[in-house]
């Protein structure tokens, strides 16, 4: 009997039944989920505890927690970790830097001139089907095997969503806006820096986080493949010298940078849009 | 004065020529980059080696469709993508629908989901390469975890974000729960689902040739890159990128002609 037409079957409500769900004890609820989301890793631990010590895997292929907190402390003071680290976040940070100024750039000069889009834009669009990843060799035979490669990479992946982002950002202004600033004759610098940059921000600022991830992921792909010294290296030399508390270590530093920059970013975020969103409410 | 108050505003033939010289300026910047690129290559024997003439590159795409070397690699590729976004996108809606309906598998999944999320797929590669060698189940592994991370995330907002009002109605009108499941649950989800399998088709081509880059074995475009890197055949690595991008953009196109066409009785925005 589902055609599709008439579904539900309507019966008159002989009593009144809650339209929505009566409040719950969220407050409750909210407490069980705290704690939960303490308990689940504290689950997880306890199992790769109990894993390793089940004897069914060698200690080197899963490697007790014991063993990884004396591997991290050994490596954090001997120099080696804080080294990698400095290496992997200065190149992300450099690359990001020149990647994000020239996305802006692009991304702005699109968005306010009618040429430069007819001109940039399709070039821009045929970049963006080329996956990073898949660069990297190219780039690796084009600028060598030195830290340009890795700079350009991280540069790459980061320009073209950010440009992305700030175009889409300056087009969607509403054209109201701009007229009223040229009905009252506003010059053209106070125009970009008192409307376009506004306006533009909140989308600029959401391209420029998903960048920063981004070219998380491809400069610890590319530090894989050519690095004498970054968290990617170390865990290629992990893998090469069957060290797997160094690539465990490795995974988890990897993922908590990825993390706290997505973090720092967002309250960065916060931060920036609070004019606009203040704006709005 | 106000004779033509109505003007045809039919595009003219004249418009129309317009229109398309206007359009070429966007191959302006491209066709220098390829004219610089081809000079380059005629600087002399070393600048030969890393910018390949432009001939020398469509003579090896002749050449190599020929004797097979791109029509295995890329169709490897394309197969390893296909069974990665089966697994993962099966295994990531029925976790994004389990997460979204049963309370404790929620609060105990999802947090180590979220831990896990947050290491770059391609990081993982050392690991997998020690726990499961550098076989097929490996980059399997990666291409599935590709397509697993959108759809479990886009299935579970999806379902978590029906519309309470649309339940409401299913409740006044005593919808059973397969009727509230099949008549407003389902077609609220849909997009979101729908958005979360889109980003895996993309994010799993991608990561395929990540991951042949990383894992030696076997055939696949990532790995025809990789040899071609060693071998120092900067036209074997372009015409990869190039096919890449190419699959990447048509693949993408497609989806999103199913998606519009499955999706068309939504209301669009």
């Amino acid at each position: 009997m589902d055609d599709g037409s008439v579904i539900l079957k309507t019966r008159p409500v002989s009593e009144p039944v809650a339209l929505l769900a009566p409040p719950a004890p969220e407050r409750k609820a909210w407490k069980r989920q705290r704690l939960a989301a303490v308990l689940s890793p504290i689950i997880l631990i306890v199992g790769w505890t109990l894993l390793s010590r089940s004897g069914w895997f060698p200690a080197e292929i899963v490697v007790p927690p014991e063993v990884l907190w004396k591997t991290f402390v050994t490596y954090w003071s001997n120099g080696q970790l804080p080294d990698h680290l400095t290496g992997s976040l200065g190149r992300l940070f450099g690359g990001y830097l020149i990647g994000a100024g020239i996305g802006i750039a692009l991304g702005t000069l699109m968005g306010v001139s009618k040429q430069a889009e007819a001109y940039v834009l399709p070039g821009f669009h045929i970049m963006r089907q080329l996956p990073t990843v898949a660069l990297i060799p190219a780039f690796i035979m084009i600028f060598g095997v030195g830290e340009t490669v890795k700079l350009v990479l991280v540069a790459k992946a980061t320009a073209l969503p950010v440009a992305l982002a700030a175009f889409q950002g300056v087009k969607g202004i509403p054209r109201t806006w701009l007229d009223v600033a040229r009905i009252h004759r506003i010059p053209a610098l106070t125009q970009f820096t008192h409307v376009i940059v506004p306006a533009s921000l909140p989308v600029l600022v959401q391209g420029l986080r998903t960048a920063l991830a981004r070219s998380w992921m491809v400069l610890v792909a590319a530090e894989l493949l050519v690095a004498d010294s970054g968290i990617g290296q170390m865990m290629e030399w992990g893998r090469q010298t069957f060290r797997l508390d160094l690539v465990l270590i490795g995974v988890v530093i990897t993922g908590l940078i990825g993390f706290t920059l997505d973090k720092g970013f967002r309250a960065l975020e916060r931060l920036l849009t609070r004019g606009s969103r203040r704006q709005e409410a | 004065m106000n004779t033509a108050v109505l003007t045809d505003i039919r595009p003219t033939t004249g418009d129309r020529i317009t229109k398309f010289a206007l359009g070429l300026r966007g191959f302006v910047i491209p066709v220098l980059a390829l004219v610089a690129w081809q000079l380059a290559s005629q600087q002399g024997a070393v600048q030969a080696y890393v910018f390949v003439p432009l001939d020398g590159v469509f003579k090896s795409l002749i050449e190599h469709f020929a004797d097979g070397e791109i029509p295995i690699n890329w169709l490897a590729s394309l197969g390893r993508t296909a069974s990665g976004f089966a697994i993962g996108g099966l295994l990531g809606v029925s976790l994004g629908a389990l997460m979204a309906t049963f309370r404790p598998v929620d609060v105990l999944v999802n947090p180590i989901y979220q831990a896990v999320r947050q290491v770059p797929l391609l990081g993982y590669i050392p690991l997998i390469s020690l726990w499961f060698g550098n076989g097929e189940p490996s980059k399997l592994l990666i291409i599935s975890l590709a397509a697993f991370y959108p759809t479990v995330l886009n299935t579970y907002e999806g379902l978590k974000h029906i519309d309470a009002r649309h339940v409401a109605v299913g409740r006044i009108f005593l919808a059973s729960r397969w009727q509230t499941f099949r008549h407003i649950v389902l077609p609220g989800a849909l997009p979101s689902v729908f958005t979360g399998l889109m980003q895996a088709v993309a994010f799993t081509w991608l990561s395929s040739v990540g991951s042949e880059l990383f894992f030696n074995p076997g055939p696949g475009l990532g790995n025809m890159m990789a040899n071609g890197q060693a071998a120092f055949r900067m036209e074997v690595v372009l015409l990869a990128v190039i096919i890449i991008g190419v699959t990447g953009y048509v693949t993408n196109l497609i989806v999103s002609k199913i998606a519009d066409r499955v999706l068309r009785w939504r209301n669009v925005r």
